[in-house]
């Protein structure tokens, strides 16, 4: 770590913010062609007063556009957040991409924040008061006693679908699953339309996972009965929620897709740490872009996870970067064993992070991994950070110096890592799942590179 | 302990409970705490059950596997590209934006200067450049020369995925390759005992002779291009007496190369019958009335592709493989012939055949002639264009733009960058005079000249721009300034 002190106590305030790396610059982009524009408009000279703040980490600059007065573009460092006075729906938009490119290179000079920019800065953190206020005004107890009334009959309506399920289950074995693989999606649907309807989107969600795994290749059989168990788990568990500790009760309940509120997770205690932002990735699920960005503490070593959501067309919230670690709070959603987290309040801007610390061997990752998955055996995904080596093959995984070993889920291979690394071991992050690892980012000699 | 379980569980669940019950034999320790002890017969829910305890604890009890750790790459001794210059590769190589082809010839540049200055482009770059010249071959001898010791070492990694990055065979092939290799290998062989000693090729080829397959024994002919000389006209014309079409293709091709060859003469003849002078500057044509025996010996075709008429097809061969020097039977200076009065249908079937001569045989003097038709464009101008000298191109290049016609993307893209200083000039000059163009052949003269003038250039098209008002012509400009820039930027970060 290049840039912070030890300890969890305050970030000393550079003179200037460290500058991302071009790569991370990337990794902001709403889209690739506004990164090509941005790319050419970085070198153009439309630019003029563009600077870096001394004592706040803000950039802006004036860009020539069609009109007649020049763009105003300006970029907070801190979440990042973008302003640009250019009609562009797009977040950032080019300009604000081009001047963090710019940025990145060194061409910009520090300076004095002109009006503008100390105006949108003072309205921000208005606007952010105000909502911390909100959050903090706590319910009446009449809100509370009709919250409560909802939850119960809410319940009551997953319960019957629970029902529904393990009925469908048991089904399925007493009849064979062997016929699923020709029956397509077609064959589940029912029972996960019935799933919604009883207000447990989470155990419609997963049949509809598990609708795709008859058709997912050699040795679906065995993946499907598997998955059909822990749903199969998941609904016993659901049957009797009032006999299972707090915390596991809440586990069971996020997994049948109960709502939590962000006033509920930010009302919870935070956990103060340099989070260190190790890898992300975007999935998509029913038409919506899900972004998962993994997260560990750099001082209690806990994982993290920060979902972002956006439909269609939608840009995803890029506010965590790869490759730099921030001061903040996270609080994390109730749980036995909590990974998702919302990130409560920052300390300081992001720092770049040269490399990770908490890597680990395969042996001890695993040894991580079994007591998550003692607390939550529903677990689907958990970021580890490993020392090692991509090993191609005909089916590819990750090893380390010891020789120890685990798969990547099948299909996957990344040669950048590879010809990268050149066979020397580095820090690399991964997400496990249950069909083996995925590859997130790798640190090697300062730079971070994502799969 | 819970592996033998598994199995039974698994196959009561694909063919249902129903039909197979599930009884397990024995029930594990911890399992008993799920099943109870030793239960006769598990229901379906029992069997849900049982085989969620084994997935979990098949996850969270997963052990490492051991696999061979892979051998490291070799210590690099070339210099990676300077740190920015790496930037701007990381850049380019993002598969982003509309600008598909502008980036790619970026692309290229940025490989060639890598490539000029002895650098190496960085690991982390190479599955992408990897990709890259997997797509394009033209781009794969300049991956590999930047892609250093790294590069061959990757290859290792996913053996046969890239072959083009694996090294070629040993440089000198031995003799086991000619009996049983393939043909590539063979031809390979062929050529460097051809190099070494020519008649002792020629030789060898003459003992299987008889016994090749038609398509490799012309790919065998092939290989004796490497040490051709008069000693082969001899092998050469007894194989114009094959009877197969491939052999006596591949025969004419090394018969044409064999400077005075009894072939040329042949063709020589055939093509001056076809042409008569009569008059000053005229000429009269007559091609060939007849397809006979020794044309089709000579590799000649007699039928006629889509589009020719036979005669005409039959001129066009006959011409496109005559020595171009023989026409000065005609005239003194037979380029002159090409501004001859050309009667009938059949000048432009003559001009077709000058021209794939031209082409053939690298003719400066007909080429520059040529050019200067203004019926020949395309394709063709630039082949033509590409045979001239940088000097006599820039100067053609400056006669066209001051002309203003549509054939000057065509030429300039003949000429190689960068742009020799008189040439640079004439396209500034032409730049700065041309204040409104609206032609729909801009663009692609646009990306010549934004491709192929030096970047040092940028300056002296801003200065123009700078004096150009508002409009179509300005974005233009601005366009093309902008991509200089990154070309002058680019140079300037490998300095």
């Amino acid at each position: 770590m290049r840039t912070l002190s030890g300890g969890s106590g305050n970030v000393p305030r550079m003179s200037e913010p460290t500058r991302w790396t071009a790569d991370q610059v990337l990794a902001v982009a709403p889209d690739q062609s506004s990164l090509a524009s941005a790319r050419k408009l970085a070198g153009s000279a439309d630019w003029s007063s563009v600077g870096v703040a001394q004592q706040a980490p803000v950039l802006w600059g004036l860009c020539k556009g069609s009109g007649k007065s020049p763009y105003q573009t300006c970029v907070d460092l801190t979440e990042p957040a973008y302003r640009c006075s250019c009609p562009s729906r797009k977040f950032p938009c080019k300009h604000a991409l081009a001047l963090l490119l710019k940025w990145s290179a060194g061409a910009v000079p520090v300076d004095e924040p002109p009006a503008w920019v100390e105006e949108w800065l003072e309205s921000r953190s208005a606007r952010a008061a105000k909502k911390a206020e909100k959050v903090a005004a706590p319910r009446t107890e009449a809100q509370e006693l009709a919250a409560q009334k909802r939850a119960q009959s809410r319940h009551d309506k997953v319960l019957s679908g629970v029902a529904e399920l393990q009925q469908w289950l048991s089904d399925q074995v007493r009849n064979g699953i062997a016929g699923l693989e020709s029956g397509g999606y077609r064959h589940f649907e029912p029972v996960a339309a019935r799933l919604i309807d009883a207000q447990a989107p989470g155990l419609a969600g997963a049949v509809r996972r598990l609708a795709t795994i008859p058709s997912s290749g050699a040795g679906w059989e065995e993946r499907t009965l598997a998955e059909m168990s822990m749903l199969h788990l998941l609904a016993g568990a659901a049957d009797r929620l009032d006999t299972l500790p707090p915390d596991l009760a809440a586990t069971v309940r996020s997994r049948l897709g109960h709502p939590v509120t962000t006033e509920q997770v930010l009302a919870g205690a935070a956990v103060r740490d340099v989070w260190q932002v190790i890898g992300t990735r975007d999935l998509t699920e029913d038409r919506l872009v899900a972004r998962r960005v993994y997260l560990i503490g750099r001082d209690t070593g806990r994982e993290a996870l920060v979902l972002s959501f956006a439909a269609p067309g939608q840009v995803l919230s890029a506010d965590l970067v790869v490759g730099t670690c921030l001061e903040a709070d996270l609080c994390f959603y109730p749980g036995s064993f909590s990974l998702r987290a919302l990130v409560a309040s920052r300390h300081g801007a992001p720092e770049l992070m040269v490399e990770p610390e908490g890597s680990t061997s395969v042996a001890a990752a695993l040894d991580r991994l079994s007591r998550a998955l003692g607390a939550d055996p529903w677990l689907m995904s958990l970021p580890l950070l490993i020392d090692g080596v991509i090993a191609p093959g005909e089916r590819w995984h990750l090893v380390d110096p010891s020789g120890d070993a685990l798969p990547l889920e099948p299909g996957v291979e990344c040669w950048r890592f590879v010809a990268a690394a050149g066979g020397a071991v580095s820090k690399i992050a991964v997400e496990w799942g249950p069909a083996g690892l995925v590859p997130l980012t790798m640190f090697r000699d300062g730079e971070v590179l994502a799969a | 302990m819970t592996e033998a379980l598994w199995p039974q569980l698994l196959s009561s669940a694909l063919v249902g409970t129903g039909r197979r019950p599930c009884r397990p034999l024995s029930v594990p320790g911890p399992l008993a705490t799920v099943l109870g002890e030793a239960p006769a017969e598990l229901e379906p829910p029992g069997l849900l059950s049982a085989t969620a305890a084994l997935t979990v604890a098949r996850r969270a009890g997963a052990m490492p596997v051991r696999v061979p750790v892979p051998d490291p790459a070799p210590q690099e001794t070339g210099e990676v590209a300077p740190h920015k210059a790496s930037v701007r590769l990381g850049l380019l190589l993002l598969d982003a934006g509309s600008d598909h082809r502008q980036r790619r010839s970026l692309l290229r540049e940025w490989l060639e200067l890598a490539q000029q200055r002895n650098f190496l482009a960085a690991p982390r770059h190479l599955s992408a450049l990897v990709d890259a010249a997997t797509a394009d071959p033209t781009l794969r001898p300049a991956v590999i020369a930047v892609g250093g010791l790294r590069l061959g070492w990757l290859a290792a990694q996913g053996p046969g995925r890239w072959a083009w990055i694996e090294q070629p065979g040993p440089s000198v092939p031995d003799i086991d390759e000619w009996h049983t290799g393939r043909t590539a290998a063979r031809v390979r062989y062929l050529e460097s005992l051809r190099a070494n000693d020519p008649a002792q090729g020629a030789a060898l080829l003459a003992q299987v002779w008889q016994q090749e397959r038609a398509a490799d024994l012309a790919a065998l002919i092939g290989a004796c291009a490497e040490g051709l000389g008069a000693e082969d006209e001899v092998w050469l014309e007894r194989a114009l007496d094959d009877k197969r079409v491939q052999i006596r293709e591949a025969a004419v091709q090394l018969l044409a190369a064999i400077p005075g060859s009894a072939y040329l003469a042949r063709m020589a003849d055939r093509a001056l019958a076809c042409c008569q002078v009569t008059g000053s500057g005229q000429l009269t044509v007559t091609p060939p009335a007849q397809f006979d025996a020794a044309m089709r010996r000579d590799a000649l075709t007699q039928k006629s592709p889509q589009g020719w008429g036979e005669r005409a097809w039959w001129l066009v061969q006959v011409v496109s493989a005559a020595p171009l020097r023989c026409w000065s039977a005609l005239d003194s200076d037979p380029a002159r012939l090409l501004d001859y009065q050309i009667g009938d249908d059949w000048a432009g079937v003559l001009r077709e055949g000058w021209l794939r001569a031209t082409v053939a045989q690298r003719d400066e003097a007909w080429a520059l002639r040529l050019c200067r038709l203004p019926v020949v464009r395309g394709a063709h101008l630039t082949e033509l264009a590409a045979i001239l000298p940088a000097g006599t191109l820039a100067e053609l290049a400056g006669e066209a733009l001051r002309q203003q016609t549509d054939r000057i993307a065509d030429l300039l893209s003949a000429a190689p960058p960068p742009w020799p200083p008189a040439l640079a000039d004439v396209v500034i000059a032409w730049l700065d005079r041309s204040a409104a163009i609206d032609d729909p052949g801009w663009w692609h003269l646009l990306n010549v000249i934004e491709r192929s003038l030096h970047p040092a250039a940028v300056s002296a098209v801003n200065e123009i721009l700078a004096r150009c008002g508002e409009g179509r012509y300005r974005e233009i400009l601005e366009r093309l300034a902008l991509t200089l820039q990154t070309r002058y930027d680019m140079h300037q970060e490998f300095a």
